[in-house]
């Protein structure tokens, strides 16, 4: 009998089977669907898209329409191919355009949205719109709330009415 | 007309109407220039510009309605596109490249629709004004 034990102990390896950690696991897909969010102030998010992936602590969303409702002077609106809408920052790639209801666009490749300071900002070049002027530069933060926008390497072609 | 405008970096307040563009700025203006290391524009309600005010280094071309040609420099400018008047401060020295004339004072203003410079000296110094006279052949 202590001849088989031993030789069990001799022959008989341990498999070397990779413990898989399911850690960022996606919990649910939707697609073609509408997001709000409210809280007790109303309707602060609003968010469109033609498929989204729930993981744990965030949403990844194709063909994102991410308006934010929030700011009672300006509704802001944000569109991108891709989006990841992670606590309150919304990372937009690909095709973004962030356009205010006052007139104010700008597109970019990419962009990042803070929801709770409202700022926009992107740093891969930008071409932007306001009324009949428009504005290109390497990088732009712009607030929603201040309506304040800060630029690098600008350049700026801007309609004078002269009499 | 249109603005074109380059420079380092950039911010606008819209609630204040008040857009900046500092580091070397550059502005062309059909055939006028102006480089400045700052350049502050004010808008209206309609966000139309309706002052720009030049300051540090300031140089310009600029070409009046009847064909003159003014090129300067001074410390600060400002410049009113409703009345195409140009305000200069601060060391001003203007050229006007056509009829060889000149003029050194601490404020001149141009007006471009009617052609006419006018310069203010500092307290204790006069304005400067360099007329070249061609001599009559002998």
């Amino acid at each position: 009998m202590l001849v088989v034990l031993a030789s069990i102990y001799i022959f008989f390896k341990p498999l070397n089977i990779k413990q898989q950690a399911f850690v960022d696991v996606p919990l649910f897909e939707i697609k073609d669907f509408t997001m709000y969010e409210l809280d007790p102030t109303g309707l602060h998010t609003i968010m469109l898209g033609s498929t989204a992936t729930r993981y744990s602590n965030r949403y990844t969303v194709k063909d994102i329409d991410y308006t934010d409702n929030k700011n009672k002077e300006y509704i802001a609106n944000m569109q991108a191919n891709n989006g990841i809408y992670k606590n309150d920052i919304v990372t937009l790639t690909g095709n973004v355009t962030y356009t205010r209801d006052d007139g104010l666009t700008f597109k970019t490749q990419k962009a990042v949205y803070n929801k709770k300071t409202s700022d926009v900002v992107s740093n891969v070049g930008y071409v932007a719109y306001m009324n009949d002027s428009v504005l290109r530069g390497s990088y732009i933060k712009y607030n929603n709330e201040k309506n304040r926008i800060f630029s690098k390497n600008v350049r700026a072609k801007i309609q004078l009415q002269e009499r | 007309q249109e603005l074109k405008v380059k420079s380092n970096s950039f911010t606008s307040d819209q609630n204040s109407g008040i857009s900046v563009f500092s580091g070397d700025v550059n502005i062309l203006k059909g055939q006028d220039e102006l480089n400045a290391s700052k350049v502050t524009i004010y808008v209206n309600k309609e966000k139309k510009p309706t002052k720009f005010v030049a300051d540090g280094n300031v140089s310009f071309n600029i070409t009046s309605k009847d064909g003159a040609v003014y090129k300067g420099v001074s410390g600060r400018a400002i410049y009113l596109p409703n009345t195409k008047e140009y305000y200069f401060y601060e060391n001003v020295h203007l050229q006007q490249l056509n009829d060889k004339k000149e003029i050194m004072g601490d404020e001149v203003v141009l007006k471009t629709t009617d052609g006419k410079a006018y310069a203010k000296g500092m307290k204790k110094e006069p304005v400067i004004m360099i007329f070249n006279i061609d001599e009559e052949k002998k």
